[in-house]
């Protein structure tokens, strides 16, 4: 019985790890979080390399 | 000047960006469709960095080019904001299709990069200049090919509108007129700022689509320390006269790769290779006869993309370009013979006509939401589309000859003003009713021939729209004032009403 429990428990544990992951991959997709973190990373990525001093040649 | 409000469906955007605050939400079916492609795009986008982390963050830090990259997921939600039903899964499953086609040829040329190291891959690569097409490599199995040039700067420019701004500003700081072809003059800041990545056994330049690229081909060969050969090919391809020079040449390119590399040319493999592009081709066909339905549910912009690299980048060499090719053509066949209408906005159906801005890719989405515009075909990606032989090798290096002669660009902006007419027919076939002509203020080739082409379409009572651009810097012509033309178009010689009044007049000039 006891061991019923816990895995009953264990299963309800995966379960609303589950719902959770999910929640928060849909609050990712719905509020557009992944757009928003790439256009920071691009901003600053963009700054580095328009920074570095090139060995310029025509 | 007082900042534009969005407002209506752009008030989910932050005001000047094109970068949304939240998604749109399309009704359950599709907003779970939209959801479940989505993951699957965020794991193909990962691949970049999980096939080779290091050189990823190093690319990453020090090509210009790289960054806009991150804007990918950006661009495919643009470029299928117009999309429902079955058009919405097929602009996913085409922008998929780029997207790991992509992936693995940045993959690739960061593999290859000897700047950051070493490695067994460069020697083994032909890069192809511009947009020839590589098709010759499928008769070296042993070889991989790498059509480098859109990816620096087209491509960049097409998730950031702001991308291909700075290389032309590099050219044109040493001298060169800011009014010379934006494609060239970028590849060649490219290699002025020494981000030509290091690699390849050997590079074939090309005069597709015109003498602009010879003259960009001789700045990147400056850069690049590797043999070069002149992919030139004649320009007046109808003329009969040029096939004995144009075969001859095809066969150097040949010689040259085998001399550069130690291999061998395989005519069993390449006939594979052409039996492959063939098939695509055959598709491609079968595809613009269900285009001339009103049922055709197939969104534009993915279209010409997944065109343009079927021309361009594979050319047979990749296998699942067919295999998505057949895939939708089901989908199509379905759509036209049970009269599913995913299209219905639709009150206009266009031919577009002339280069696409790279960095606005998506305004054939924008025509279709603001004014109900469909683009039903594009005349670029009727470059080449002949067979070519697979079992004689004359002919089908004759093929590959003429495949070069038409490239993108080439057969219809610089490659005499008969193709360029084709546009009426094509008009006719495709049951359109207007035709919008991309005008490339940088491209003499198409420029020459507005007045020419403005008068047959005037004696043929054929609404025609001038989109002025300039190919990738927003700076010259921004996306909105590309709008306020066709607005002008719309409201004056059309009639019409826009059906989203949002999206008239608003401001996306920041970013992405």
């Amino acid at each position: 019985m006891g061991i019923l429990i816990i895995i009953l428990k264990i299963i309800a544990c995966l379960i609303a790890l589950a719902v959770f992951l999910f929640a928060v991959i849909q609050a990712v997709y719905w509020l557009n979080i992944d757009n928003k973190i790439m256009f920071l990373l691009h901003r600053i990525f963009n700054k580095i390399t328009s920074r570095i001093p090139r060995d310029r040649k025509f | 000047m007082a900042e534009k409000k969005n407002f209506g469906s752009r008030k989910r955007f932050y005001n000047g960006y094109e970068l949304a605050r939240y998604r749109k939400w399309k009704g359950f079916k599709d907003s779970w469709v939209d959801f479940r492609e989505w993951l699957t795009e965020k794991k193909i986008s990962g691949e970049l960095l999980k096939a080779d982390p290091v050189r990823a963050f190093k690319a990453l830090t020090y090509y210009h080019w790289m960054a806009p990259y991150l804007g990918s997921g950006s661009m495919v939600d643009r470029t299928i904001d117009d999309a429902h039903g079955e058009a919405l899964f097929i602009a996913h499953k085409y922008m998929q299709f780029l997207l790991k086609s992509n992936v693995k040829a940045l993959v690739q040329i960061l593999k290859s990069d000897e700047r950051f190291g070493e490695n067994e891959y460069s020697k083994k690569t032909v890069i192809f200049e511009q947009d020839a097409s590589p098709i010759l490599i499928g008769g070296f199995p042993n070889l991989q090919n790498a059509v480098e040039e859109p990816y620096f700067h087209i491509l960049a420019t097409a998730n950031d509108q702001h991308a291909g701004h700075y290389f032309t500003d590099i050219i044109d700081s040493y001298g060169l007129p800011s009014d010379s072809c934006r494609n060239s003059s970028a590849i060649c800041g490219v290699a002025i700022d020494d981000q030509l990545p290091y690699y390849g056994a050997c590079l074939i330049t090309s005069n597709a689509p015109c003498d602009s690229s010879v003259m960009n081909s001789a700045i990147v060969e400056r850069r690049l320390k590797v043999p070069s050969i002149q992919g030139c090919t004649p320009m007046r391809w109808k003329d009969e006269d040029t096939r004995e020079y144009a075969v001859a040449h095809v066969k150097e390119v040949i010689k040259f790769i085998e001399d550069c590399t130690g291999e061998t040319f395989d005519w069993d493999a390449f006939f594979k290779t052409v039996r492959q592009y063939n098939e695509e081709t055959r598709i491609q066909h079968e595809l613009w006869e269900l285009a001339k339905s009103p049922y055709y549910p197939v969104p534009s912009v993915p279209n010409l993309l997944y065109r343009s690299f079927q021309l361009s980048f594979s050319s047979g060499l990749n296998e699942e370009c067919a295999k998505i090719g057949r895939e939708m053509l089901e989908i199509c066949e379905k759509c036209v013979k049970e009269k599913i209408n995913v299209r219905p906005k639709t009150r206009h159906r266009t031919l577009v006509c002339g280069a696409p801005s790279s960095y606005y890719m998506h305004f054939s989405t924008w025509m279709y939401e603001c004014w109900g515009v469909n683009t039903v075909a594009v005349l670029n990606n009727m470059s080449h589309h002949e067979f070519i032989s697979e079992d004689d090798k004359e002919e089908a290096l004759w093929g590959v000859a003429q495949l070069w002669e038409q490239a993108i660009m080439r057969r219809h902006l610089v490659g005499g003003y008969e193709n360029l007419l084709e546009m009426f027919e094509e008009y006719e076939r495709f049951n359109c009713d207007m035709i919008v002509f991309y005008d490339d203020i940088t491209c003499k080739g198409s420029k020459s021939m507005t007045g020419m082409i403005q008068d047959i379409a005037n004696e043929r009572n054929i609404p025609i729209v001038w989109i002025s651009h300039d190919l990738i810097d927003p700076r010259a012509i921004s996306r909105n004032e590309m709008r306020k033309q066709f607005n002008d178009f719309m409201f004056t010689v059309m009639n019409e009403t826009p059906l989203d009044e949002s999206l008239l007049d608003f401001d996306d000039s920041k970013g992405w």
